[in-house]
């Protein structure tokens, strides 16, 4: 068959796939998405035919591009149903977490050692902490935990002001930490020390000065959720820098990619945790609310943390 | 290993067994749709915060949701539910898809996206840049992570099958002697992709076939193209 008399024959049909595109493309008539399999297909077909009888550039490129958006429009899945989501997110972290179960317990001494040791040596040794952190950044954790402030709680206007800074900056540290592992996990290793260390430090530095009731009276309640979910961050991040360093019988670009979609159950609920933390931060932790619920409720919201954590450190389903 | 080859045209297969060419895009160009879509993040942000600034506290409040919002969510939403695309890969041409050419998905473009910031760093996306060259289907890390590919989506913008008819309006001739299929081909593209060059250049490929056309000069393109409208079947 010569090419005139082929597009002759089949330009009804290339024009009804490209009709039922337009119309899926612009979210109508839920009438084409059932029609569009058995066209898309007759096109392929068409394609494969055009190419093999050399039929031009032009006519084999008309074709892949309808083909390619035929492609694009069948596979691929856009839709979010909530429940199984929450579900892949919930469940898939335990089960992700458990499987890798030594890399995890790494991610989280990599963020707490520092930061506890930190914390303790600067009892010790006070002025290592104004070594770590400028002497501004301390005077105004100083301002703000000796003053009294936190206690008294603020107006709610301020609060949603913190939410929204808290939300920025906090989960940002954790989108951040994650997005450190593409360099060979270098990026996230560094984030971990260095929030773990300066922390440590500021946080120490309240309690060396003798205001470490007053500080965690308003940081418990938080965090619980706000470091866990820096730790996770740079589980994900290591994650997938070990899969570029170590891709074992895959390409590393094939280590990396899997390694990213593993922890991804993991990315989103350190997301949840962080959002978590800048929501109680704001609204409760600086609250007027008496000492003793604070502490009863801030420690219960530890143990639940370690509990839902914990189980991954329990032997159980990986799959 | 093999050689790798030289144009940006990446060949897969779709489950019907038939090849579809996904067309990569470069650096620049993705460079120039990112600040596209950075300077329309500013140019909502900036209004956005100058009216919630109205609001004290609380304004700033939501300021810096919107703001967080736009720097790690709006290319992802964008992507899923717009076929690919952000405003600044449209107004390009361009668009993510999965490395087999299907839609990204969720996780795809989230990872893309998040890890947009290790491309960045240390400064002006150089280790993007360098993973790009690097990587031969012009992947940034983002896109390992991922596996996706950003592709030039033309396909869409011309409208289908009406240049099919653009070939110049000459008499068909048939070739003085038998073609094999590739020179066939050849010979079909050639007519196909003259209107697109300067005639000095036309004159130059058709004079490399004058043993077969017996012409040279602009006589000899008219006749080479006689034969590809014979070859495509018009008598």
């Amino acid at each position: 068959m010569r090419r005139d008399d082929f597009i002759a024959a089949h330009r009804e049909l290339w024009t009804e796939l490209e009709f039922l595109l337009d119309e899926l493309d612009a979210g109508k008539d839920p009438g084409a998405a059932q029609k569009l399999p058995a066209v898309y297909r007759r096109v392929c077909q068409t394609l494969s035919l055009a190419r093999s009888r050399g039929y031009g550039r032009e006519l084999i490129d008309e074709l892949n591009g309808l083909v390619l958006r035929g492609y694009h429009q069948l596979y691929g899945r856009r839709v979010l149903v909530p429940a199984e989501w929450l579900r892949y997110a919930l469940v898939g972290v335990i089960r992700q977490l458990r499987k890798d179960r030594v890399l995890f317990v790494v991610s989280m001494l990599l963020f707490y050692g520092p930061f506890l040791l930190t914390m303790g040596a600067v009892q010790i040794w006070p002025e290592l902490a104004f070594a770590i952190a400028g002497p501004e950044q301390l005077a105004s954790m100083e301002d703000m935990h000796a003053s009294g402030d936190v206690r008294t709680g603020r107006e709610s206007s301020s609060d949603l002001a913190m939410f929204g800074f808290y939300i920025r900056n906090n989960v940002g540290i954790g989108f951040r930490t994650f997005a450190g592992g593409a360099l060979f996990g270098l990026g996230s290793l560094f984030f971990l020390l260095f929030n773990g260390v300066f922390l440590g430090a500021m946080i120490g530095h309240v309690m060396a000065i003798g205001h470490g009731a007053e500080f965690w009276e308003f940081g418990i309640g938080h965090g619980s959720f706000e470091l866990t979910g820096i730790g996770l961050a740079g589980y994900c991040g290591l994650k997938v820098g070990l899969g570029m360093l170590s891709p074992g019988r895959r390409t590393r670009a094939r280590a990396m990619f899997e390694s990213a979609r593993e922890a991804m159950p993991v990315v989103w609920v350190t997301f949840a945790m962080l959002t978590i933390a800048a929501f109680i931060e704001a609204f409760w932790s600086a609250t007027g609310v008496p000492q003793i619920s604070k502490f009863l409720v801030g420690g219960s919201l530890w143990l639940l943390v370690i509990a839902y954590l914990g189980r991954a450190l329990l032997p159980g389903e990986t799959r | 290993m093999q050689t790798p080859p030289i144009d940006t045209l990446r060949n897969t297969e779709t489950p019907e067994g038939v090849e579809v060419g996904l067309r990569l895009a470069g650096s620049p160009v993705r460079f120039a749709s990112w600040l596209v879509d950075t300077l329309i993040r500013t140019a909502v942000l900036v209004p956005v915060g100058s009216v919630l600034a109205i609001f004290g506290n609380a304004g700033m409040g939501l300021f810096y949701l919107v703001a967080f919002f736009g720097e790690w969510f709006y290319p992802v939403v964008c992507e899923v539910y717009w076929n690919g695309q952000t405003p600044g890969k449209k107004l390009f041409g361009l668009k993510v898809v999965r490395d087999d050419g299907a839609a990204v998905d969720w996780t795809a473009s989230t990872v893309r996206n998040m890890l947009r910031f290790a491309d960045f760093l240390p400064a002006g996306f150089l280790f993007g840049f360098l993973s790009v060259l690097a990587t031969e289907e012009n992947k940034r890390l983002g896109d390992l992570a991922a596996g996706t590919v950003v592709i030039y989506a033309d396909t869409d913008e011309r409208s289908a099958l009406s240049s099919l008819a653009a070939l110049p309006n000459l008499s068909p001739a048939m070739p003085p002697l038998h073609l094999a299929q590739a020179e066939q081909a050849a010979l079909i593209e050639f007519a196909e992709r003259a209107p697109q060059w300067t005639e000095d250049r036309q004159i130059e490929l058709a004079d490399q076939l004058q043993p077969v056309t017996g012409e040279l000069g602009p006589v000899g393109v008219k006749r080479l193209q006689s034969y590809a409208l014979w070859l495509l079947g018009r008598r």
